[in-house]
């Protein structure tokens, strides 16, 4: 296996922490609406949807659906300059909300909308970072 | 006509520095420059300007911009002073808030002014990081994916093609279209024409993006005088009215924005990636004006991708949604076409010094509107459409100008 792409960190806040806590756990979570059942993602200090102050975190399938996809040949800082291209996607994961991730592995570069993707987490030394690759890649 | 002619308000004067790699220039001096060129312009008194707003700088910038420009310039006591943080669409935001102040009363006259130097400041290739590193996108949940500009416009034309079948060949029209229009402009940064094939061809940069799909990264600056039009109509310049204004704003992260995250449930899909709420800051700036897309001679369209030119000819009602790209084949948009567009080269071939790009946009439909164009001219123009967007596909605003 090659290793992961670098990144520029995230750096958590008390309210992410959770969700970054849980990827390096290889736990996909987001914030379910008690009040609604909607999803959010980010994480939110309340219900986008519907209002309510109720938000439980609940761990996903992994199991999502490309929205849209870009292949990156222009790297975006010089951290990624020895990672193109790159394959950048908007997932939708199954369970509602979309996400910005990557899709790697193999065939990443022919990922086109519509396909069925699973998460993959990818270690870093800083972070965890949640990202997506094509069935048996 | 729906306001009233002794409320109505125009614009009497435009200005610019030279655009293009300005090494050794600073963003103030670039500020400083377009303002006092939109004053002699207009020919007003420095001292009838009460009301100032800035755009600030990716380059310098200060959390009181607008004071420190307001000093440079020795504009003392302001009724409406401040820093518009609304990207490349905050000059149309600014031009909506010198309207609304004049109008009121409130303001005499409202200098909108931005400049900035994105090209020589940081560094040729180093404008688009520094405009990440500013927070232009989700510096947790985004930019750790790699992501630019480039690659979130793309992921907008990925999906436009995906559900409209829109082609590489159409995106790159546009760009051909203000190209063309450079090529007659001499002040434009690129003037080289190009034909679909040079855009097809271009260097990759976030499929399907490529290069020549892209803005340019820029020095330069412009200013525009907003005040009433019976004022104006003492001034220099032919005033050219403030017809109508609009403004939307959507979302920062790319999911919501594809997601309609917010919107009641009944409303989901109104607005995601492909439709943008550009048509309701337009149809609130044609409903003011009481014209419509059929009545617009010349269109300066946002270009900081062709994409994002193609989806507002749909979002504004120039076509159907999903038809933006039969739209703007075939020469429709270019001088001599149904609507010609970008005029002066758009910020695909004139300039884009980043927060001040579209107001070139704007001053061009002012002298489009003087008609003061010369060989780029739109013969006898009595309307001009005028919009931005920023932060990709989210912040929207839209300009109808008439001539006096």
């Amino acid at each position: 296996m090659t290793s992961a792409m670098p990144t520029i960190p995230p750096e958590p806040t008390p309210l992410s922490r959770p969700f970054w806590d849980a990827c390096r756990e290889h736990r996909l979570i987001m914030q379910a609406c008690q009040d609604c059942g909607e999803l959010t993602f980010y994480p939110a200090h309340m219900c986008p949807t519907c209002g309510g102050g109720h938000l439980k975190w609940q761990e996903l399938s992994g199991r999502g659906r490309i929205h849209s996809v870009t292949t990156v040949y222009r790297p975006a800082a010089p951290v990624f300059a020895g990672s193109v291209p790159y394959v950048i996607a908007l997932v939708e994961v199954a369970e509602g909300p979309i996400m910005m991730s990557n899709i790697v592995g193999p065939g990443a570069l022919e990922a086109k909308i519509g396909d069925t993707v699973d998460v993959v987490f990818e270690d870093l030394a800083e972070v965890t970072l949640p990202r997506f690759k094509l069935p048996g890649g | 006509m729906s306001l009233r002619s002794d409320s109505a308000v125009a614009i009497a004067g435009v200005g610019e520095t030279a655009v293009g790699n300005l090494p050794g220039t600073h963003s103030t001096e670039l500020y400083i420059e377009a303002a006092r060129r939109a004053i002699e312009d207009s020919g007003l008194a420095k001292s009838e300007i009460d009301g100032l707003l800035t755009t600030a700088s990716v380059v310098d910038d200060n959390v009181r911009h607008h004071m420190v420009i307001a000093e440079h310039l020795g504009l003392f006591c302001k009724t409406l002073c401040d820093t518009l943080r609304t990207g490349g669409a905050a000059f149309g935001y600014a031009v909506q808030l010198a309207q609304w102040a004049v109008q009121s009363g409130r303001c005499r006259a409202v200098l909108v002014v931005s400049a900035d130097n994105l090209l020589s400041g940081p560094g040729a290739g180093h404008g688009v990081t520094a405009y990440t590193e500013l927070g232009a996108h989700s510096l947790e949940f985004e930019v750790p994916f790699g992501g630019h500009i480039p690659s979130f416009y793309a992921l907008v034309a990925a999906r436009h093609m995906h559900e409209y079948g829109t082609t590489e060949e159409q995106l790159a029209a546009i760009a051909v279209a203000c190209r063309k229009h450079a090529a007659l402009n001499p002040a434009a940064q690129k003037r080289t024409p190009i034909t679909i094939d040079d855009v097809i061809n271009s260097r990759r940069i976030s499929s399907p993006l490529k290069l020549l799909d892209c803005s340019l990264i820029s020095d330069g600056g412009g200013a525009v005088i907003v005040t009433t039009l019976e004022r104006a109509r003492d001034l220099k310049q032919r005033p050219i009215r403030v017809l109508g204004t609009g403004q939307a704003q959507s979302y920062y992260h790319m999911g919501h924005l594809a997601g309609g995250v917010g919107l009641p449930r009944e409303r989901k899909g109104e607005f995601n990636l492909t439709s943008t709420v550009q048509k309701v800051a337009g149809r609130d700036a044609f409903g003011e004006a009481g014209i419509t897309p059929a009545d617009i001679d010349v269109a300066e369209i946002y270009d900081s991708f062709t994409i994002t030119a193609l989806m507002q000819f749909e979002d504004l009602g120039f076509c159907k949604k999903g038809e933006g790209g039969a739209f703007v084949e075939g020469g429709r948009i270019e001088l001599g076409g149904a609507l010609p567009t970008n005029t002066h080269g758009g910020l695909l071939s004139y300039a884009h010094p980043g927060m001040p790009g579209g107001i070139f946009h704007l001053i061009e439909g002012v002298r489009q509107l003087r008609h003061q164009c010369g060989p780029r001219q739109v013969e006898g123009a009595q309307t001009a459409l005028v919009t931005a967007v920023s932060a990709v596909a989210s912040n929207h605003s839209v300009c109808i100008l008439g001539r006096d």
